[in-house]
């Protein structure tokens, strides 16, 4: 067993190679749950191994090969995972799509990747494809593999096939060769290739070797003691995503452990209540929408109560705060009132989360107001930040029991050197650091700066504890010569329940001003409450209550900053900012550019311009 | 062959006023077809004429050769027939789960006192009704709220719920009542979708009522067209819509409106 784990750390394993084992060793334990019609199904690793062989032989027989890239789209289900492995087992690599995305950008990915097959979850995903390949030609494209037929049974397109009867054609396969083709995968050829974001310009496709996946994904594992008997986790977000596919797939595979996939995206939190994760990652949005849901719902209660808890949670959140910032410690009495208020009083809300079998709970992807982060640590929730790139796999720094100070990112993980350039960017080399990016010689040389991998990222270090500032391009200088990381603004006024997104602006300015986007369910609650009528978003923005309210939001984060860092002036967005206008990311990152050149006349209007 | 849906001749009066003249039109098995027209042209009286909440003056309603008309509203669900209404017509402090399991009641045989000892085929037919309201669950993609108290629910997917709910008696014969009225974009292209997958997957015979042009015309095999209670066209829907009389009727009506 420690041998293992000491083979993953070093990645001398590979992704399929590892499924073999479990499925050999333990092949009647539980791999899988699936909810289907709303009763969860088990899936054993027994019967993992079979269908990714089956799949594996079928896409052998539809004509792919060694090399090859095979495409999916849909949200989490367990053909992902088959399809997926089947591809690596073949000496595939796999491209993962977001299910959110507009046509546009899954046919520019499928024509860049020159995948010859996509498999599709469902109609929605292959109906987007069918528009690329009218619009766009996909050349390369054999065929479309579609998981449910519900609603295509009478599409007669002469490239769509059916999952179902892939995994029949492999039936009769010969599995000594299949595993034949598995022990002769390296750990160094490229296992998936994850598209960046593109929060600037055109997504760019990142090469991840299987060396790559493990270390990154091992390191989390042990640095907090995860095994197959204590790894449990639901799989929710998309897993085209570097981090979901490190937390469900490939963890997955390092422990033996157990993978749930949540129903839908409108059940993940029924699904967490049910299933109590041990292991749970989440971005920044959900845990500030799980912060908002609670505090919502106690808001409802009697005044009295609201006023106790409100004591408490302050009460609780200034002692957790004690506990992660260096040379601070709270007191006896109030370690010992933590711990009572925690073991009694948020066990339940603990509960309600369904986080309460949680021995670690993890934050990535996205920069965090560490508020956020507290507010969890005083219910007794510890929140570990992880930091990292698509580039490095997934986790490259992360926070762990006692590197886990307030606002910072923690550690690097064991086989990572990191340092700091002169300008403060943080760079690093290691063997989890990607292997360039598919066919794009030039910006894996821009990657690159003396074999550093450099992350666009200023970063600070303290004790061996690292910080991040902010994103090297993002970094405003007014005109006044101040330097100001947005983030930091961002993150206080988004601490607000009523502001959803910020967006603070003022390089080469005279003073610092930020665009706004009120979160619509917490003020249309509010705005009811207080009788205001309303029919729109939009509506609702131009309210001069509601503009009111967000200025006392405005006042209260100002002041934490230096008056030349305060938002002197806002304008609040009319509509909601939207993956499909082009104003987001698929990972609900701000695009940054594009909203500068949408909202042009704003921007304009608040520096007294003519625009 | 006769057609799967009849509808001869209907008429109906309210008092002094001709709501509906001499309709007729047919529908094929397993096509989806659509009655539009503009307001007050006599649609839903139709509708409800077909589905027995309205008896006709004169003219025939029949099914597969058999007569609905004099069928009684309550045994509509037992002759394969089911249907949704324009203004929502759901439990709104029932779950999700139980609205649709009413639904299925005419499907269920077991009387109420052995539903009190609840063995043998009680339990087992309780057991698939549960079952089939899972998998009307999943087919209209509402796990989500299955367990909540449908008033809180959005427009939308109340309106979902009341499909649901219609599909529940496993119906040869579904009428929509103007499905989308009232949604938003999103909204009307998920129902869009739903539609044709009832069909596809159900092999369920669909006719609508709709005031929405768009979706009509998308997803409609068959158009008919009333105007002041009479039938002013029908046939495939690019046929229809280009026809003169039905372009005045409805730019006529518009017009009415916009003055």
């Amino acid at each position: 067993m420690s041998d293992l784990v000491e083979n993953l750390l070093s990645g001398e394993n590979t992704l399929p190679q590892l499924l073999l084992h479990w499925a050999h060793e333990q092949p009647h334990a539980l791999a899988f749950r699936e909810k289907d019609l709303g009763i969860w199904r088990r899936i054993t690793w027994g019967t993992y191994l079979e269908n990714v062989r089956y799949f594996a032989s079928g896409l052998e027989e539809l004509g792919f090969r060694s090399g090859d890239r095979l495409a999916i789209a849909g949200e989490g289900i367990p053909e992902w995972m088959y399809a997926d492995i089947a591809a690596q087992s073949l000496g595939g690599t796999c491209v993962g799509l977001y299910p959110t995305s507009p046509w546009q950008e899954l046919s520019y990915i499928l024509r860049h990747s020159r995948a010859r097959v996509v498999v599709c979850a469902d109609q929605e995903q292959t109906d987007k494809v069918l528009d690329a390949m009218e619009h766009d030609g996909l050349p390369d494209l054999d065929w479309i593999v579609c998981v449910d037929p519900k609603g295509m049974r009478h599409y007669n397109h002469a490239k769509i096939v059916f999952f179902k009867d892939v995994l029949e054609r492999g039936h009769g396969a010969d599995s000594v060769r299949f595993e034949r083709n598995i022990k002769a995968l390296s750990p160094d050829q490229p296992a998936i290739v994850v598209y960046t974001s593109g929060t600037t310009g055109a997504p760019k496709g990142a090469l991840l070797t299987h060396r790559n996946l493990l270390i990154a994904s091992q390191s989390v594992l042990s640095a907090h003691g995860y095994d197959g008997r204590t790894h449990e986790t639901v799989c929710y977000l998309p897993l085209c995503h570097v981090a979901e596919r490190s937390f469900s797939t490939v963890m997955h595979l390092c422990c033996g452990s157990v993978v749930n996939f949540a129903e839908s995206v409108d059940t993940v939190s029924a699904d967490l209540r049910e299933i109590a994760p041990t292991i749970f990652l989440g971005v920044p949005r959900i845990w500030e929408k799980l912060q908002q849901t609670i505090l919502i719902k106690l808001r409802e209660s009697y005044a009295i109560n609201q006023w106790i808890v409100d004591r408490t949670i302050a009460y609780a959140m200034r002692n957790a705060r004690k506990e992660i910032v260096p040379g601070e410690r709270p007191g006896a009495i109030d370690r010992a009132a933590l711990w009572l208020l925690r073991k009694v009083v948020f066990r339940n809300l603990r509960r309600f989360a369904g986080l309460h079998r949680c021995r670690a709970c993890f934050c990535g992807a996205a920069a965090v107001s560490p508020e956020v982060l507290l507010f969890f640590r005083a219910m007794g929730l510890p929140i570990f930040q992880l930091y990292g790139m698509t580039e490095t796999a997934a986790v490259a720094i992360q926070q762990i029991p006692g590197k886990e100070s307030f606002g910072g990112v923690g550690v690097p993980i064991p086989s990572m050197q990191v340092k700091l350039g002169p300008d403060g960017e943080l760079m690093m080399r290691g063997p989890s650091i990607f292997a360039g990016y598919l066919d794009a010689p030039e910006a894996t040389e821009n990657a690159f700066a003396d074999g550093w991998l450099t992350s666009g990222d200023i970063a600070s270090v303290d004790d061996g504890e690292y910080r991040i500032v902010d994103r090297k391009k993002d970094l405003i200088v007014t005109s006044g010569g101040k330097n100001i990381a947005p983030s930091e603004l961002e993150h206080a006024l988004k601490e607000s329940p009523y502001v959803r997104e910020a967006i603070v602006l003022g390089d080469g300015r005279n003073f610092v001003s930020a665009l706004l986007q009120i979160d619509h369910d917490v003020v249309a609650k509010w705005a009811q409450e207080q009788q205001l009528s309303f029919t729109t978003f939009r509506s609702l923005t131009a309210l001069p209550e509601v503009l009111k309210l967000i200025d006392g939001a405005v006042n209260e984060a100002n002041a934490r900053f230096a008056r030349v860092a305060q938002v002197r002036k806002f304008v609040l967005l009319e509509k909601e900012l939207d993956h499909d206008d082009g104003e987001l990311t698929a990972t609900m990152k701000v695009r940054r550019k594009a909203i500068a050149e949408k909202y042009a006349a704003q921007i304009a209007e608040i520096y007294g311009e003519r625009a | 062959m006769s057609a799967f849906l009849e509808v001869e001749a209907l008429a109906k009066n309210f008092g002094g006023v001709q709501a509906v003249k001499d309709v007729s039109f047919c529908v094929e098995k397993g096509s989806i077809c659509s009655v539009i027209g503009p307001n007050g042209a006599g649609k839903t009286t139709v509708f409800n004429m077909i589905s027995g909440l309205l008896r006709p003056n004169s003219g025939h309603v029949r099914l597969e050769g058999q007569a609905l008309t004099g069928v009684p509203a309550h045994r509509m669900a037992r002759m394969g027939l089911g249907r949704t209404f324009q203004n929502l017509a759901v439990f709104g402090h029932a779950s999700v789960v139980d609205n649709i399991l009413i639904g299925m009641h005419s499907k269920l045989r077991s009387g109420p006192f052995s539903a009190a000892i609840y063995w043998g085929r009680t339990r087992r037919e309780e057991v698939a009704a549960r079952e089939h309201v899972e998998k009307i669950i999943d087919f209209l993609e509402i796990q989500g709220v299955r367990d909540l108290p449908v008033g809180t629910l959005s427009y939308g997917v109340q309106k979902r719920v009341e499909l649901a709910r219609a599909l529940a008696s496993e119906p040869k014969l579904l009428l929509l009542d103007e499905m989308v009225s009232g949604m938003n974009q999103e909204e009307t292209e998920d129902i869009a979708r739903f539609i044709l997958d009832i069909r596809e997957e159900l092999g369920t015979t669909v006719v609508m009522v709709e005031h929405d042009l768009g979706i009509v015309t998308d997803i409609s095999d068959k158009l008919v067209v009333l105007d002041f209670g009479r039938k002013i066209a029908d046939g495939q829907p690019h046929d229809v819509i280009s026809d003169p009389t039905v372009i005045a009727a409805y730019m006529g009506a518009e017009q009415g409106a916009a003055a």
